[in-house]
């Protein structure tokens, strides 16, 4: 071999001395303090063993952020993947390549903004810019929405969150549409299929990876998601937006009650580890029936 | 191919109407920034009748953004640094020396992907806290090790589908080690993926907010903090508000709209491959 198994060592020891203090070694280590009576006031750490689970699975706020969390997760995943692949499509059948490059600049834009300041963004346009823009166009009723009401927030946030996610899904969409095999788009037009038949029959069966890359990306993309929630609403109003991700940073960081908080960052961790498996798994079959 | 004669005629009109709504929300932002006090009571959507260049100088002074801005530079180009040089060197010797401990290594990185932050915050916070490296050095050090993941995944593909074994066998008849090996012949053929990581990377930590919210004093901020602290005193001033957004906004848009054949590409070249 051309790397001997010293050498190997010292070209990966750099990044994985970091990579091991700073992401390996806490998610271990984050399980061991889940198990504790650990917070903000006390020195010496006491093994309480599953007591914060407990605490936290009795404990309705928790709850609620399960919830929101995974009614979050499945509604943003649905909504970004139809909305991208629908763009993707028209762009696809649209042969004006000016109003392509623009529309898939355009819609990618967002997915570089900052969320933090995004969040803000939308929070005085569903305020000040709905409102407006509404009662100009004449829909009286939807002027009179309010959109960070209890009611409204959570979808809302959705909305906000995946006008920022559409663009990378639809360009991968649009690059997977690109590279469908010409021959056997023409083969099926010879056969008589029009463009509906030609797209439904033989361009999405092909485009499954994109499909599979895309649900993977938007189902981590919204448990990881934060800040954008956080300046919008702070998980308001009450707790209709409160994600996990934003229970752990409160009860944390502002109720000082850190066991809890550990305990949910792992009940967090076993969610999307699970959900991980489940993708690749199905994953694996897929490879094999091929 | 015969392409549907209806579709090119309406579709292109749709598009456009589609890609204005998804700017509605920036182009919102910069009309608005530059709205004075007076003008706040107008609708959100109308355009401004002076250009009130003050919002902006003020939000400047308020916010300290030109030292943001220099901590945020510092910080994103240091980080990128360390990630493109350690992944790079990680993933090479993963991919050229095939071992059960590789492997794993290569499992470990890549599992880092699905990990939310707010998994590893609390426990993270607690090894800073030991090792005592607040401030902006723990910060880089912390995001090289958090930025990991894709860059080696994208490496180890790059290198497996498009460098060249026999360049290097060749070179390691003439007497070249390891290190002049990698420096020299594979270094300089990662140039494209290494142009997409520093892409990716550069937008993710350029644009983080809580992991800097968790280490850094308002004396050090970077630009997303800036921004943030900005909403303590200024959220019913929406257009000083905007105004610093839209300073921030600014340069990412223009940096984008400048590169964004490499940027597209990048994007989508990163993810078909897996």
């Amino acid at each position: 071999m051309l790397i001997s198994a010293r050498k190997s060592f010292l070209f990966t020891f750099p990044g994985l001395f970091l990579y091991g203090i700073f992401v390996l070694f806490p998610i271990f280590f984050g399980f061991y303090l889940s198990l504790t009576d650990i917070s903000s006031f006390v020195e010496k750490l006491h093994f309480v063993g599953l007591q914060n689970y407990i605490t936290i699975f009795g404990e309705e706020r928790f709850l609620n952020s399960l919830r929101v969390t995974v009614i979050y997760v499945l509604i943003s995943s649905v909504l970004i993947n139809s909305v991208a692949l629908i763009i993707a499509i028209s762009i696809d059948a649209s042969s004006n390549r000016l109003v392509n490059g623009i529309t898939r600049v355009l819609v990618y834009l967002p997915a570089i903004l900052t969320p933090i300041i995004i969040g803000f963004i939308w929070y005085y346009i569903y305020k000040l810019g709905f409102p407006a823009i509404f009662k100009l166009l004449g829909l009286t009723s939807l002027a009179s929405i309010r959109f960070l009401s209890p009611s409204m927030a959570l979808f809302s946030a959705i909305i906000a969150t995946s006008w920022m996610n559409i663009g990378v899904a639809m360009l991968i969409y649009s690059a997977a549409l690109l590279g469908v095999d010409a021959n056997l788009l023409a083969a099926a037009s010879i056969d008589g299929a029009g463009s509906w038949r030609r797209l439904v029959a033989v361009k999405l069966p092909l485009i499954t990876h994109a499909f599979i890359i895309n649900f993977v990306h938007t189902l981590v993309f919204a448990f990881k998601q934060f800040d954008q929630i956080f300046s919008m609403t702070k998980g308001g109003p009450g707790t209709v937006t409160e994600t996990l991700s934003i229970y752990i940073y409160k009860v944390a960081f502002k109720n000082s009650q850190v066991g809890r908080a550990s305990a949910a960052a792992y009940v967090l961790f076993f969610i999307v580890m699970l959900v991980s498996l489940v993708i690749i798994v199905s994953l694996n079959k897929r490879a094999v029936e091929r | 191919m015969r392409r549907n004669k209806v579709a090119s005629v309406v579709l292109p009109p749709i598009l456009i109407i589609i890609a204005l709504v998804f700017f509605l929300p920036v182009f919102l932002t910069i009309i608005n920034a530059f709205k004075s006090m007076e003008e706040m009571t107008r609708p959100f959507y109308s355009f401004p009748r002076h250009l009130a260049f003050e919002n902006f100088t003020q939000v400047v002074k308020t916010t300290h953004m030109v030292n943001a801005f220099i901590t945020s530079v510092l910080v994103v180009s240091l980080s990128m640094v360390g990630i493109v040089l350690f992944t790079s060197m990680a993933s090479y010797a993963i991919v050229r020396h095939k071992s059960v401990f590789n492997q794993v290594i290569y499992i470990a990185f890549i599992s880092g992907l699905m990990i939310p932050f707010s998994v590893i915050m609390i426990p993270l916070m607690k090894v800073v806290g030991v090792l005592k490296i607040g401030s902006m050095g723990g910060l880089i050090i912390i995001y090289i090790a958090l930025g990991m993941s894709l860059p080696v995944f994208l490496l180890t593909g790059f290198i497996k589908g498009s460098v060249p074994l026999e360049l290097e066998e060749s070179a390691h008849i003439d007497g070249a080690g390891n290190f002049r090996i990698f420096i020299f012949i594979v270094l300089p053929l990662l140039k494209p993926i290494i142009a997409t990581v520093i892409m990716l990377g550069t937008v993710w930590i350029f644009n983080d907010f809580l992991l800097p919210s968790l280490l850094l004093t308002s004396k050090r901020f970077t630009i997303p903090l800036s921004q943030y602290q900005l909403s303590g005193q200024y959220l019913q001033w929406w257009n000083l508000m905007l105004a610093g957004f839209t300073l921030t906004l600014l340069p990412i848009i223009v940096l984008f709209l400048s590169f964004q054949k490499y940027f597209i590409k990048g994007v989508t070249e990163g993810a078909l491959k897996g």
